[in-house]
């Protein structure tokens, strides 16, 4: 939303990925039964809407740990699985007397994957790179913008400077495509290193956008989010939406 | 996330024998076609749910969501 000299005149940019209400149309609409929904969406948090900004937000928090798993998946971090440890003395010499990682004496490093073949390794260390690039490109673009001190050249560092600087990063002209890009790179990060986030239904109530019952909360999450029409709202809202639905049964009711 | 008929059925609040009926006339689609048991994605299942609210229901939710929007 942007305020231009004239108070009264407000301008209301539209969500800069494209993104519509469900169910509302715009006057020059040609098919408004087939089409679900065309009005654009208010950005809200910089050039983006409130879904878009949640889901930056959460591919932000979490880049960093995808970045861990694909590179644990590739084999080049992962936990050592450790044999069965001797009870048979072990003589000093060489090997024992080093400054060496003693667990690695009876540990042998493990892919995740035992299944990973070469392809998909590298498939692996390549979507974790690009993350990697993305996000350091947003920091080199905020830390040139905006002067700020560099953070550390680590995923987690990078995914929190840029969560600690998401004002900025939003009203990036170029967010939107941006924003884009980055999704489908994790989607891939995910597909080849698939985690899975808990998801609480929350049955029978119905999307005040869609009026479809897919209202989910994700793990960690305090927002709730349509699955079909990407719609979210903050669990307060959600707690009125639910007195005012209550109400009214309780009123067709009597 | 996917769903079996029973679970199809709960969210349609139908029978699970309405539900194998609607797979007949193509009103809903099953994930494979033809395949036995039936199992649904949630979205196709909400698409059907969607065509079934009655214009009636439907200005009703809008007329709450409208003042819900205002709330806000």
């Amino acid at each position: 939303m942007t305020e231009y000299d004239a108070p009264h005149r407000i301008e209301h940019a539209p969500c800069a990925r494209g993104c519509t209400v469900a169910r509302r149309h715009l006057a020059a609409c040609p098919d408004q039964d087939a089409c679900r929904g065309c009005q654009p969406r208010t950005a809200e948090n910089g050039n983006l809407c409130y879904s878009c900004h949640r889901r930056f937000v959460n591919l932000l928090g979490v880049a960093g740990g995808q970045v861990m798993l694909l590179e644990a998946t590739a084999g080049d971090r992962g936990e050592y699985e450790l044999t069965s440890l001797t009870t048979a003395r072990i003589r000093t010499m060489w090997r024992t007397d080093t400054t060496q990682d003693f667990r690695t004496l009876y540990a042998r490093a493990v892919n995740a994957s035992h299944t990973a073949t070469e392809p998909i390794r590298l498939a692996c260390l390549d979507s974790a790179q690009e993350i990697v690039d993305r996000l350091s490109l947003w920091v080199v673009h905020m830390v040139n913008d905006h002067r700020l001190v560099d953070p550390e050249a680590d995923p987690l560092a990078l995914g929190s400077f840029l969560l600690r600087h998401i004002v900025n990063l939003e009203h990036r002209a170029a967010i939107g495509d941006e924003v884009e890009e980055f999704m489908t790179v994790m989607s891939q990060a995910h597909s080849l290193a698939p985690w899975r986030e808990q998801v609480a239904r929350l049955h029978g109530i119905p999307c005040p956008e869609c009026h479809a019952t897919t209202l989910v909360m994700f793990g960690g999450d305090s927002d709730v989010t349509c699955l079909r029409c990407k719609a979210a709202m903050s669990s307060a809202r959600y707690g009125l939406w639910t007195r005012m639905l209550a109400d009214e049964h309780r009123k067709a009711g009597a | 996330m996917i769903l079996t008929t029973s679970e199809a059925a709960a969210e349609l609040g139908l029978s699970p024998f309405a539900v194998r009926k609607m797979v007949e006339r193509e009103e809903l689609v099953p994930i494979i076609p033809g395949a036995k048991p039936l199992r649904f994605h949630l979205l196709d299942v909400a698409d059907a749910q969607a065509r079934r609210v009655s214009k009636a229901d439907a200005a009703r939710l809008d007329a709450i969501a409208e003042e819900w929007r205002a709330l806000g």
